[in-house]
């Protein structure tokens, strides 16, 4: 069994990993840059080591002081969670040559999912239905722009190393190629340190279903049924649930059993994602992320299992601690992703302090959050601030779940989201299933600002209000009254 | 004692009164009761429609939020002089602290509205600045990879 695991990631999911981990009794190790010494991860681990500066290059994707910080803890594992270096082969492999259990797929299959044509190539083989694209051999501006014209327009291009929607542009026209060309490969080498794009034509109007799998190195194979995450915006996902509330018995049938043949087709091993575009009846591999979800909680929520304990005894050479047939979709789930970002202007990524943060509570509600009151969000990296995850026995139950944790959220300091996620999470189209991927950026307006005269107006009564007030009673004073209501202050010094 | 406040928020001047705990807007038919509550939250209603959510008063602003909306608001005296649409549209800064990817345009160059001028890089997504309106760049004062702040000016336009 793993011992000691090296988290090489931060904010929530760092936070997420070492949860299970301490469930687990299992040691954590978590690394950090200058910008976060103090973040919540730092604290929850066993052992923090500092990586380097707070640019992302120069300390979250850094090999070597990852592969060192290892060595100095004596670390045995490392789990890379979503987004920095958890797609990137070299990395697993630089952890695999330092006899280091990477948490996830071996390299070779990283490798070869993360060359999106070896990947459609080997899920194509094993007869799952595949959309026109190619990676342009040469990546000379005028070979990707031929490689678009053969796929056909609209096109899309995105980072050949990652997911998350960076470096992703859809192409309308040749005329628009040569730009978008040099964007993307741009926000891809920041990224994921690889600027490598992918071409691929674009199927309008689609909804975006993704199939869980997991899978154990004693070769049983199970799927943990399918995530809907067609609410997006410019790709990045808003709003996801489970199971898919278009996704018949029929297409779940034929989607998991595509799903779990691609992943054979690859002699895949631990948790990963296989992305289809639903249109119709009709799904598309869009792609296969070799790594634990953003969004992995919905699944969680309606299995009933835990995907990072899972990841962690499959990683430690365990068989799976369930079946197939031990797996069953109970309730609906649903997962808001909570960003700093100003809707007002055009979703422009916000830095600022988190001068209130006060989460929501209640039967079904989870949030997973890697940041703390008092805290600044930077400009180094992601601006999620926290996920709300909503769960009930039906997807109306759900939805009013979220809706209700989301209002009670008290986030002041920056400007955020949460009152364009309560508009979507109540639009009658969004609770039809009327939407595809495209949905939020064609009727924007609907969502942006989010609020309507009154709720303007009940802000500036607030505003005057909360002026004229005294202050509400401080923190230290809400901590005295719990330490006098402490029943056993009565009892004097008491030792356990 | 009802008292008047000058309250702006995104770029809206309102006037409002409150005596004890009810709140009226000018020009806003119907008026609004404010309710603390013992955990620190605030309950805002007309009568129709209520929200809670929290206010926090710092140096920059109220910061005030209902059902998720959130605003910060700035709160003066009833006789100051309003705060909305100060007039440096002219000058271009970046919204946050970001890296400048590349320049578009040179000084002399003609615009029109909407051009892209600059492209800032900050959390991995490029920000494109574009011209507000149509005009001639006379000044700029950014050069490609130097890290920019809200309160640099980068670009003149006449």
């Amino acid at each position: 069994m793993i011992r000691k695991v090296l988290i090489a990631n931060r904010g929530e999911i760092a936070m997420r990993i070492i949860r299970a981990c301490r469930e687990m009794h299992i040691q954590t190790v978590a690394v950090y840059s200058d910008a976060d010494a103090d973040a919540p991860h730092v604290m929850a681990a066993n052992e923090a080591i500092l990586l380097g500066p707070a640019a992302a290059s120069e300390s979250y994707l850094k090999v070597d002081a990852l592969l060192d910080a290892a060595r100095r803890t004596g670390a045995d594992a490392v789990h890379p969670g979503y987004g920095f270096l958890s797609e990137n082969a070299a990395f697993a492999a630089r952890c695999e040559a330092a006899g280091l259990t990477f948490i996830g797929p071996s390299s070779t299959v990283i490798a070869a999912m993360g060359s999106k044509t070896a990947a459609r190539k080997a899920v194509s083989a094993a007869g799952v239905p595949v959309v026109p694209g190619e990676t342009p051999a040469s990546q000379e501006i005028d070979d990707v722009r031929a490689a678009m014209g053969r796929v056909g327009y609209p096109a899309l291009l995105k980072a050949s190393a990652g997911g998350g929607g960076k470096g992703m542009r859809i192409v309308r026209a040749e005329s628009e190629a040569d730009e978008a060309i040099g964007a993307a490969s741009r926000e891809a080498s920041r990224a994921f340190a690889d600027g490598t794009v992918y071409v691929e034509r674009l199927i309008e109007r689609p909804r975006h279903i993704e199939v869980q799998i997991m899978a154990d190195q004693q070769g049983q194979t199970v799927h943990l049924f399918e995530r809907d995450c067609t609410l997006q915006r410019r790709h990045q996902k808003v709003i996801e649930e489970a199971p898919g509330p278009t996704v018949t018995a029929a297409i779940r049938e034929r989607m998991t059993r595509a799903a779990i043949a691609a992943a054979r087709a690859v002699g895949y091993v631990n948790a990963g994602t296989i992305e289809f575009l639903l249109s119709g009846d009709e799904f598309y591999f869009l792609e296969m992320n070799t790594r634990l979800q953003v969004e992995h909680p919905i699944t969680e929520a309606i299995t009933g299992v835990d995907l990072v304990r899972a990841q962690l005894l499959v990683a430690s050479g365990e068989r799976l601690p369930f079946r197939q047939d031990d797996l069953q979709v109970r309730g609906h789930a649903v997962e808001c992703r909570v960003y700093a970002e100003d809707p007002a202007a055009g979703f422009l990524p916000q830095a600022g302090p988190l001068l209130r943060y006060r989460e929501p509570q209640g039967p079904g509600v989870r949030v997973d959050a890697g940041v703390r009151e008092g805290q600044t969000i930077t400009v180094h990296y992601d601006p999620m601030i926290a996920k709300v995850i909503a769960s009930g026995e039906s997807r109306a139950a759900a939805f009013a779940r979220a809706t209700l944790a989301l209002k009670d959220f008290d986030i002041l300091g920056l400007q955020h989201n949460i009152g364009f996620l309560v508009s979507l999470l109540t639009d009658a189209r969004v609770l039809a299933c009327d939407t595809h991927t495209r949905f939020i950026e064609e009727h924007i307006d609907d969502f942006v600002p989010g609020y309507s005269e009154d709720r303007l107006h009940a802000l500036v009564a607030l505003a005057a209000a909360a002026q004229s007030a005294p202050q509400p009673a401080s923190r230290t004073t809400h901590a005295a009254l719990r330490t006098d209501a402490d029943p056993f202050a009565t009892l004097g010094k008491v030792t356990f | 004692m009802a008292a008047t406040l000058r309250i702006t928020i995104g770029g809206q001047d309102f006037l409002a009164t409150v005596d004890q705990r009810t709140v009226t807007i000018d020009g806003v038919e119907g008026t609004w009761t404010t309710t603390t509550r013992a955990d620190g939250r605030w309950s805002v209603s007309n009568g129709e429609t209520s929200a809670t959510g929290a206010a926090l008063t710092t140096p920059a602003g109220t910061w005030v939020g209902l059902d998720g909306t959130v605003a910060l608001a700035q709160v003066d005296s009833a006789s100051a002089r309003p705060r909305a649409r100060t007039s440096d549209a002219d000058a271009l800064r970046p919204p946050m602290s970001a890296t400048v990817v590349r320049i578009h345009v040179a000084v002399g160059a003609t615009v029109a509205e909407g051009d892209p001028l600059i492209v800032l890089e900050a959390m991995k997504m490029e920000l494109p600045i574009r011209a507000p309106r149509a005009g001639v760049v006379t000044a700029i004062h950014c050069r490609e990879g130097e890290l920019v702040m809200p309160t640099t000016v980068l670009v003149d336009l006449e």
